[in-house]
Formats: C-alpha cells, sequence, structure tokens
C-alpha cells in the first residue's frame, strides 16, 4: 500500500528519464556535425534548451513541496520526477556540453549542476537508507519515550540517593550536566557527547573539578568506587542499583544521540544540494544571457 | 418555622431559572427564587476563566428580560448579576430544596436546615449538575477539601489527594498529575463508571507510576499538621486493602458524584420518559411534568443549551400567566414544514406525522419538536437517490408519503411505504450504507441526523424497540437470505435476541456449548483459539460479520473459539437449533453460509500459522483499530521527519495542525500518528450540546461552525485526536500594516476532516514527499501490519 518516492507509479518517471536519455544519445550518436560536437550546433542548441528547461522544472519542486494547496500532481509524484528527471538534466547537459569545458562560466554551470546532481544522489541514499535505521536503533520508542525514560531513570537515582549527601550531590550534578539536547548541527551530526560532572565536591584529596561524563562514565566510575567502599550490604544494594540505572541511562543516552547523529545525516546534503541549486540557477542565467549576447 | 407562600418558586438560579424569575418579576407575580449556592448560575461559574461561551443555536431567538449574548464567561455572569440586582428578583441564596410535594396550587418545597417554601406553581430549572456530594469525615470541612477543580494549571508541586472513580475524578487527576504529585482515592478496585477512554488513560497513567492509587480505599478522617517540618501541610488517614495509611497533602479534590437532580424530580412524583440515567422527565408542550404544576426546564428537561433554557423559563411564566405563547421554535418548525404545502399549521403538520411516522408513534410532542428543529423535508423526484450503497451518510430517513425502494446485494427490491423508516442499518453500525434507496412515485421523505435521532432512541424506549426490530427484519434479509420472502424472515426475527457487550467482555467462550448464532450488529470482535498455553487470534468481525459459521454448519456442539469484543459492540442472535432448522429448509442460506465458513476456516487457519499476525492484531485492538474507518499509517521506514504532512495539514486548516506526526503508536516500523479515525460511531459526537458535529458522506467526521468550544469531545475522545484551538481569520494586509490587534477569536473544537472540500484527498497524504504518509481503512491497516508481521518471522 506504501510506495516510495523510488518505485512510484511502476518507476513511471525512472522509465520517462531513460527514455529521454536514450533518445539524446541516440540524436548525438546519429549528429554529424560539420565542426566537432558543441553547444553551439542544432542539437547543442536542442539539448542545452531541454537540459535548462528540466533544470528550472526541477527547481520548481521546491515551491511545490510548500504550495500545499496545489492540486497538481502529488509531492511524491513531484519527487520521483525531481530525481530522475535530474539524473537524465546531468546527461543531457553532459552531451550539450559537447566535453568542452574550460574556465568560463559555462563550466561552471556544469559544475555546479554536478554538485547538484551529486548531492542529491546523496540525498536520494541518505533517504533509502536512514529512515529504516533510525526505526530498528530505537525500536518502537520515540524520542519523547526516551527522554520520558531517561528522566524516570534520574527520578529513580535521586529517591535512592537521598540521605546521603555527597552521593545526592553527585547524581544532582550528572543529571543538571547531562548533555541531552545540543541544539547545534554540526554536534548533533558530531553525536558528541557533552555531558560533564563536577567530582571530589568533599574529598579532601583532590579539589573539586569537572570531568566529561561520556556515557556516564565518570558517575559510574565514582559510584563503582563507593559501593567498594562501602561498609554494609544495604549501602552496597543501594550503590549497585545506583550503577544500574546509570547504566541504563547510558544506554538510552547512546540511542538517543545515535538517533540525533542519524536525523542530521539525513539532512546534511540539504545545506549543500539547495545553496548550490541557488547558485546553479544563477550561473545557467548568466550562461543563457552570455550565450546569447556574445556568440 | 414559619412558611411563606407565592405564586411561583423557581428552582436553580442558572440562566433558565433567572430567566424565568425575571419575567415574574416584570409581571408583578409573587415569587422566589431558590439556589443552593452562595452565587448565580453554578454551572457557569465553573467553566474556565475567560472561557468564551456561545449563543447557540445562532438561528433560536431569545426571548428573556434578562440580556445573553455570546462573550466572555465573565460578561455573562456581570450582566446576569446585574439583572437580578435591577430586575427586582426575589432570590434567595443558600437554599438546597431537599424535597417537593403537593400538586398544582398546593406545593412545599422542603429546604435544607429545615425551613419551608409554599407555592401555587414551581419551575425546576436545576441542570444536570446537581450538588456535590460532600465529603463526611472528621475534618471535612477543612479549607484544604475542595468539590470542583478551575484551573489545573494554576497548581504546581503540590501533594494532592483526588477522592473519586468517576469521569470527573479521573479527569482532574490526570490534568493535575502533570505538575503535582497525585494520589487517588478509589472506593472500589478499578474504574468501571468511568467512560472507557478514561479508565483506559488513568490505568496507564497508574502504570507508567505518574499517578499513585489506593484502591478499596475509605477516608477516615483528615487534620492539619502542626509546625512546618511535614512535607504537607494536611494529613489524610485511609483505611484501604492494604491497612490503614495517612497520606500528607496540601489539596484534597473530592469527587464524589452529585445528589442527582433527578431523585428530586422522582420524589415530587413526576415520570421520566425511560430508566436511562440520561434520560428526560416526561413533559408536556408546555414543560409540564406529570405532577400538575410542576414545570421542568433547561438541562434537566433534555435542553443542554443556555438559550433554549431562558426561552423556556420565559414562555413558562408567561403560560402561567394565561397568556397564549407559541414556543420560540414555532417559526423554525414553520419554516421546516413550508415545504410540505399541506394545509396544516405545525401543531397539525406535527400531529400528522406524529401519526404516519411508526418510529415515532411513542414520541412525545416536545421530543418531537426537538427532532424537527434538525430534520428536514425532502421532496424527491422519482427515481432520485436517497443514498447509495457503500456511501456514508449521517442521516435517517422517514417516508411520510409515497414510497422508497431498497435494493441490497443479491435480493430483489423491497418497497417501502409510509410511515417505515430507512437508513436504521448505518445508523447503528456506524458503517456505510448496506443498501441503496430510490425514490418511487409522490414521495415525501424526513431526514434527521443521526445525533438527533441516537439521542431519541436512547431516551425513548418504544423508538428504541421500533428501531431494533427494523434493523433485525432487514439485517437477516441483508446479510442472510436477501432471496426469502417477508413471512419467513419475519417468523425468524421473532427469535432474534440483542446482545450488548462492552470493550474486552465476551460473546461467547470457547468449551461453551453452542448454543447461539451471532451476526454483529455495530462494533466488532476479535476470535481467538486456544491451543496448548497458546492464546491465537484468529480473525476479527466487524459490522455485518457472522460468527464461527463453520462451526454452525458442522453441528457443533461445543464453542471451538472465543469472541471478545474489541469495542463496545451489538449483536443479534438466533437460537442455533432453530438456526440449523432453517438452513435445512433453506438450501439458498445454507449454500451462502457453506461459501462464507469455507473462506472463513482458510482464514482461521493462516492466522493461526502466524501467531506474530495476531499479536499486531491485538496490539492495533488495543489502539482503538476496531472501531476506526480511515487511519493514517506512517511507515517508518520511508518517512524522513521532514513534518510536511504536519505543514500541510496547518496551511489547509487555519494554521493549526490537526495531526501529530510524532505521538502515538509504532508497530513493525508501522506508526499510527495521533490524527482522528474517524470512528464508526464517534465518540466525539455523543454529547455535543449544539449538534456541531457530523459525518460526512465519504465518512468524514467534521466538526462545524457552530461549536460552542465546551469540550465534551475533546474529554471523550479516546484517542486523544481533537483539541481546543483558536481559530484565527486570516488577517488582512491593511491589519497587518496597521497592526490592529486581531480579534479575539474563542477557542473551538478542530480535528481532522480527512480534507473534506479539499479535492485530491488529505493534504497531509498529498504533501508526504516520500511516500510514507497513508490513509487507509481499518481493515487495510490489519492486512498492512499483518505483511509486515510476517515478513519480520521470516
Amino acid at each position: 500500500m506504501h510506495q516510495s518516492f523510488v518505485n512510484y507509479r511502476n518507476y513511471r518517471y525512472g522509465t520517462l528519464a531513460v527514455l529521454v536519455t536514450i533518445a539524446t544519445i541516440t540524436a548525438y550518436m546519429l549528429d554529424k556535425p560539420r565542426v566537432p560536437p558543441n553547444g553551439g550546433t542544432w542539437l547543442g542548441y536542442t539539448l542545452g534548451t531541454i537540459a535548462g528547461v528540466l533544470v528550472v522544472f526541477l527547481s520548481l519542486f521546491g515551491i511545490r513541496k510548500r504550495a500545499f494547496h496545489s492540486r497538481m500532481g502529488t509531492a511524491i509524484g513531484w519527487l520521483s520526477a525531481h530525481v530522475y528527471l535530474g539524473l537524465a538534466a546531468l546527461i543531457i547537459a553532459t552531451l550539450h556540453s559537447g566535453m568542452h569545458f574550460g574556465a568560463n562560466v559555462h563550466t561552471v554551470t556544469y559544475v555546479l549542476m554536478c554538485v547538484v546532481t551529486l548531492s542529491g544522489c546523496w540525498g536520494v541514499y541518505a533517504y533509502v537508507r536512514y529512515p529504516g535505521l533510525m526505526t530498528r536503533q530505537r525500536g518502537n520508542l520515540r524520542r519523547k519515550e526516551l527522554l520520558q525514560q531517561i528522566e524516570e531513570l534520574d527520578q529513580r537515582s535521586l529517591g535512592m540517593a537521598q540521605g546521603a549527601r555527597r552521593v545526592e550531590a553527585l547524581i544532582v550534578d550528572s543529571i543538571r550536566r547531562t548533555d541531552l539536547d545540543d541544539p547545534s548541527f554540526w554536534a548533533q551530526l558530531r553525536g558528541r557527547d557533552r555531558s560533564y560532572i563536577m567530582i571530589g565536591t568533599e574529598a579532601a584529596v583532590q579539589p573539586a573539578h569537572l570531568v566529561p561524563n561520556f556515557d556516564n562514565h565518570a558517575l559510574i566510575e565514582q559510584l563503582a568506587e563507593m559501593r567498594l567502599a562501602a561498609h554494609d550490604e544495604t549501602t552496597r544494594a543501594t550503590f549497585q542499583n545506583l550503577l544500574e540505572c546509570a547504566g541504563a541511562k547510558a544506554a538510552l543516552l547512546q540511542r538517543l544521540r545515535r538517533e540525533t547523529t542519524l536525523a542530521a545525516r539525513l539532512r546534511l546534503w540539504l545545506f549543500i544540494h539547495v545553496p548550490v541549486c541557488c547558485a546553479l540557477l544563477a550561473a545557467l542565467g548568466t550562461h543563457v544571457i552570455t550565450v546569447f549576447l556574445y556568440w | 418555622m414559619s412558611a411563606e407562600q407565592f405564586e411561583l418558586a423557581v428552582v436553580g438560579a442558572g440562566p433558565g431559572g433567572l430567566s424565568a424569575a425575571a419575567r415574574a418579576a416584570e409581571q408583578g407575580m409573587s415569587h422566589i427564587l431558590l439556589e443552593s449556592a452562595a452565587k448565580h448560575a453554578n454551572t457557569v461559574q465553573q467553566y474556565q476563566h475567560h472561557k468564551h461561551v456561545m449563543a447557540e443555536p445562532s438561528v433560536l431567538p431569545l426571548r428573556s428580560d434578562v440580556a445573553f449574548a455570546a462573550g466572555r464567561r465573565e460578561e455573562i455572569l456581570d450582566a446576569w448579576r446585574q439583572a437580578i440586582q435591577t430586575s427586582r428578583i426575589n432570590i434567595r441564596y443558600r437554599s438546597e430544596v431537599t424535597g417537593i410535594e403537593g400538586t398544582r396550587g398546593n406545593f412545599v418545597l422542603r429546604l435544607k436546615g429545615g425551613a419551608a417554601v409554599h407555592a401555587r406553581h414551581v419551575i425546576l430549572a436545576l441542570g444536570v449538575q446537581g450538588n456535590p456530594r460532600q465529603l463526611s469525615i472528621p475534618g471535612g470541612d477543612l479549607p484544604c477539601v475542595q468539590y470542583t477543580l478551575e484551573s489545573a494549571e494554576a497548581l504546581k508541586g503540590e501533594r494532592i489527594i483526588v477522592i473519586g472513580a468517576g469521569d470527573a475524578a479521573i479527569e482532574n487527576a490526570i490534568s493535575l498529575a502533570r505538575a503535582n504529585r497525585v494520589t487517588i482515592l478509589n472506593r472500589g478496585t478499578g474504574f468501571p463508571r468511568a467512560k472507557e477512554g478514561n479508565a483506559g488513560r488513568v490505568m496507564r497513567a497508574i502504570a507508567a507510576g505518574q499517578i499513585h492509587c489506593v484502591m478499596e480505599a475509605k477516608p477516615k478522617s483528615l487534620a492539619r499538621i502542626p509546625g512546618s517540618a511535614a512535607p504537607a501541610p494536611y494529613i489524610i488517614k485511609v483505611d484501604s486493602s492494604t491497612g490503614e495509611q495517612s497520606i500528607p497533602c496540601h489539596r484534597i479534590i473530592a469527587r464524589l458524584g452529585a445528589v442527582p437532580t433527578r431523585s428530586l424530580l422522582e420524589g415530587a412524583g413526576a415520570k421520566f420518559l425511560s430508566d436511562a440515567p440520561d434520560a428526560a422527565p416526561e413533559l408536556s408542550s408546555r414543560y409540564e411534568s406529570t405532577v400538575p404544576g410542576l414545570y421542568v426546564i433547561g438541562a434537566l428537561a433534555g435542553f443542554p443549551l443556555i438559550k433554549q433554557a431562558m426561552n423556556q423559563g420565559y414562555e413558562v411564566v408567561e403560560h402561567l400567566l394565561g397568556r397564549v405563547v407559541r414556543p420560540a421554535d414555532h417559526e423554525i418548525l414553520a419554516s421546516v414544514f413550508r415545504r410540505l404545502r399541506n394545509g396544516h399549521d405545525v401543531e397539525g403538520t406535527l400531529r400528522k406525522i406524529h401519526g404516519t411516522v411508526r418510529a415515532f408513534r411513542g414520541v412525545k410532542e416536545l421530543a418531537l419538536r426537538e427532532l424537527m428543529l434538525s430534520s428536514t423535508i425532502l421532496i424527491p423526484a422519482k427515481g432520485t437517490q436517497l443514498f447509495t450503497r457503500g456511501v456514508y451518510s449521517s442521516s435517517v430517513f422517514n417516508i411520510l408519503r409515497g414510497e422508497v425502494h431498497l435494493s441490497a446485494g443479491d435480493g430483489p427490491p423491497m418497497t417501502l411505504r409510509a410511515g417505515q423508516l430507512l437508513g436504521e442499518m448505518a445508523l447503528i453500525s456506524g458503517r456505510p450504507h448496506e443498501a441503496s434507496a430510490v425514490a418511487g412515485a409522490d414521495c415525501v421523505v424526513l431526514e434527521t441526523p443521526h445525533s438527533a435521532m441516537r439521542k431519541l432512541v436512547r431516551s425513548e424506549q418504544s423508538v428504541r424497540d421500533y428501531v431494533d426490530k427494523v434493523y433485525a427484519l432487514r439485517a437477516l434479509r441483508v446479510f442472510l437470505m436477501p432471496h426469502a420472502g417477508p413471512q419467513t424472515i419475519a417468523a425468524l426475527s421473532e427469535g432474534v435476541r440483542l446482545h450488548r457487550i462492552k470493550a474486552g467482555e465476551a460473546l461467547f467462550k470457547q468449551g461453551e456449548p453452542f448454543e447461539r448464532f451471532y451476526l454483529i450488529r455495530s462494533g466488532s470482535v476479535s476470535l481467538t483459539r486456544k491451543t496448548g498455553d497458546r492464546d491465537a487470534v484468529i480473525a476479527y468481525g466487524a459490522a455485518g460479520a457472522y460468527l464461527d459459521a463453520a462451526g454452525c454448519l458442522a453441528g457443533e456442539s461445543v464453542r471451538s473459539m472465543s469472541a471478545h469484543a474489541t469495542v463496545t459492540t451489538e449483536a443479534l442472535s438466533i437460537d442455533q437449533v432453530r438456526f440449523r432448522r432453517l438452513l435445512g429448509a433453506d438450501p439458498l442460506v445454507k449454500a451462502k453460509l457453506q461459501a462464507e465458513s469455507a473462506q472463513q476456516l482458510a482464514h482461521h487457519a493462516h492466522m493461526q500459522a502466524q501467531p506474530q499476525a495476531g499479536k499486531v492484531f491485538s496490539y492495533l485492538m488495543s489502539h482503538g483499530l476496531g472501531e476506526a474507518t480511515s487511519v493514517l499509517v506512517i511507515d517508518e521506514d520511508l518517512c524522513v521527519g521532514c513534518d510536511q504532512c504536519e505543514k500541510a495539514c496547518a496551511a489547509t486548516h487555519d494554521g493549526v495542525s490537526r495531526l501529530d506526526r510524532s505521538a502515538g503508536p509504532s508497530l513493525f516500523s508501522l506508526h499510527l500518528p495521533t490524527s482522528c479515525r474517524h470512528c464508526e460511531h464517534p465518540h466525539c459526537m455523543q454529547d455535543c450540546p449544539p449538534n456541531a458535529i457530523h459525518r460526512l458522506p465519504d465518512g468524514e467526521v467534521s466538526i462545524a461552525d457552530t461549536c460552542i468550544g465546551c469540550g465534551n469531545c475533546v474529554e471523550n475522545c479516546p484517542y486523544g485526536v481533537i483539541q481546543l484551538a483558536q481559530v484565527a481569520p486570516k488577517a488582512s494586509l491593511l491589519s497587518r500594516i496597521g497592526r490592529r490587534a486581531p480579534k479575539e477569536v474563542a477557542k473551538t473544537a478542530v480535528k481532522c476532516d480527512s480534507c473534506a472540500g479539499l479535492k485530491g484527498g488529505p493534504a497531509c497524504v498529498r504533501a508526504c514527499p516520500t511516500g510514507a504518509a497513508i490513509r487507509i481503512h481499518a481493515e487495510d491497516v490489519l492486512k498492512l501490519a499483518k505483511g509486515r508481521a510476517a515478513a519480520t518471522q521470516q
């Protein structure tokens, strides 16, 4: 019942793109111009026009997907066409160039087109691969539920630590400095845990200092030491429980970060695709104007 | 104590009572207005602050000496307070009436505290809220005890005890638990009195540790704790199944229910239309109960809207003054009946309809008038389709004149004549029509919305009996024996029994004797079979399905499966012996059943071989798929989280998204976001005072602009898909430039309407670029999930 943009309507736009590509390649092979193939022959102009129109059409996807009242096809149809015709456009543009490259605006346009298409391919890969990975990664737990479970573990730890000042201070501090949601995109992408913890708050041996608490490591170490130093069975059991909570929280934090990283990776390609596409449109305009003004 | 004598005693200073008393005061009639609380309009006082109160139905003119127009709660209460001061109303607060005796000309109203009031006539305008039951334990009068909750948001970080296990207690506890430590004291062990949705919500909250619950709890005493060392200033002692407990608290919210107003009326000798708890009293067209001189108006009389109550108060006093006053709905009814051009006035037409339509024969005039207000007279040309098989509708039809031809499936068409009912199957099942109806010559029909008809069915036993009888006859014909003649069907229908079961209850259990053959009428059941220790789901039966056809055909003496309701379900049943006799006599029915049972057997075997599929099935049912008609399903393997679905929803619905993509259950990469499922019997429709929720022809359940923002639907929806939102009209460019403050808009209920009216289907689906979002029927969701489960198993 679900249909992906890849196999939308039995590869309708994939087939169209293949047909257009075959037709243009055949025309290129059959065409025997008096000068070596280039953008200035009749076929060159024709291919250039097709590629140009396609680029403009592909850019319109950005408008169509925001036009929620539009009845012009569906967003999935547009995306499917965008992907396949985008690939075809690059081949047609290559044929249009006649393999003539140089240090000029025309080649810049072509290079930009290559960048846009390649980043688009990366986007297709991301869209096909990451959603499934993310689903398997989070199981049936959504982000909100993960955060809820983390909070529950925090509350449980706090409850257990109540009364023992040093342990309570340690737990409170680890919670306060847990890095749950770094707003920076790069931080999300790298998936680094920037949690810290202040240790040695009461000990005379060393002054209080901040240490990284990546995956609750520092907290777990501290709790483990405290457990070893504990004298009675009840205290040891409490520390054991606290350790289990800290371990469980570390596992949840890992899942949360992995999901955040995947979500960031899912968007990363757009930071190239969209701005370069704008640059491409500008370059394409310049390319067309230059061709008609100076050639 | 001396008793006072008045011409009129009005009980309850709500809008209806105020309007009656103001009219009496204006006309110099000796009167008294008795109010149990310390303020007027107790129910409106308890609305949340700044709530926008609407004045529906807008077509009904206001007849009252007291002003009322749509506006904020505070403005309305203030206007009424001023009216009390300026119009010489003789009002007495804190005067709770505990009993009424006597009859016209000689009523005695007993007040709490022993006083009595004598009156020639009495108007009861009590509303349905009743007086809250008090917490009668030592310390129950301490200031920490309250009986209502105005705003849950205002309370934070407190230890709060909620006493009670009804809807009010549950709703308060859940809303308070977000920012407080809440303990529910429940006298029993479950929540049987609460709505299914609320019971489910509170059980989940208790299981998740968000709310603490003491079962079999009996509060013993409440006391203030001296000193400030304690975690809370009060302590309540409670007897429970685990012994006596002392629980510290800041506040106690006692939701012990209300002393029902009905008992006061029954005590006075008035009769009610039925035993249903929400049934209205039996009233004349002048709102007079079966006790002469005792009038009932407003919500207690079955009219929940403010304007209706105010009009009725005015009309009753005018009637007592001996003036002929036409009911306020007269003009509306006249316009409804205008198309008939039959020469009768409104009353004459009503009498004629009453005499003609069989469903309405036992219905009282007031109920009929109310039904007519929302009904329409249709005069379709011959050959016009009234409804089509497979299409949803939200109306039933009663033939006033001429005939209608009904055709369903393979059988010959049936001809229905004046007085007969049409569309009762869709009314009962909440599903699309099972038959098509075409108007014959000279046909006039009365179209009545499902909501109005359901209200009538609930309150009038005679209507319920008639609809059940018609349903049984037609269902036997449509689902079982389209070829049979009316006599055969009528004879068979005599032995038909109706069963109503709640979600989770069993219609029959494996191992029980096979006594009856069942046909589902509404709701759905899951069929399970126990083999060894394993309970496997083998099928799902929705409205129109017969259960265990194979077992019936084979003449099994013991059930080989169990049937449990997934939602509230109704089923018809026929005695097995009688049914087998019919099978012997009618080879066509036998052949039909044989074909069905072959299919069922194959399906059961298939399901039994896939235990995962059974689990998926049970999981989906536990999330309400058993009553869904259209479900938004997101394939998580395709969803990139772009939220285009939500953006599209907001863009096409005044900026408010009606779906929450990330919320909702997920299973096997299928995610059911929080979005309306357009239930077969929408919970939201059950209690909508302005009757603003409708089902559209394609099955969408939609809220009209007449919504008054009361929030009943939000509370009643077990799936949390309705929200109250300010739907502001788009600001004009000029006002944006001039930065004029946008006009304040009242909050109204909003929910997914499947983009009815938007060509091309739901915007969320159309805007999904990766194809992850689709909207499909619940049965297709089951198929999809089964496929996923099978793929996972391999």
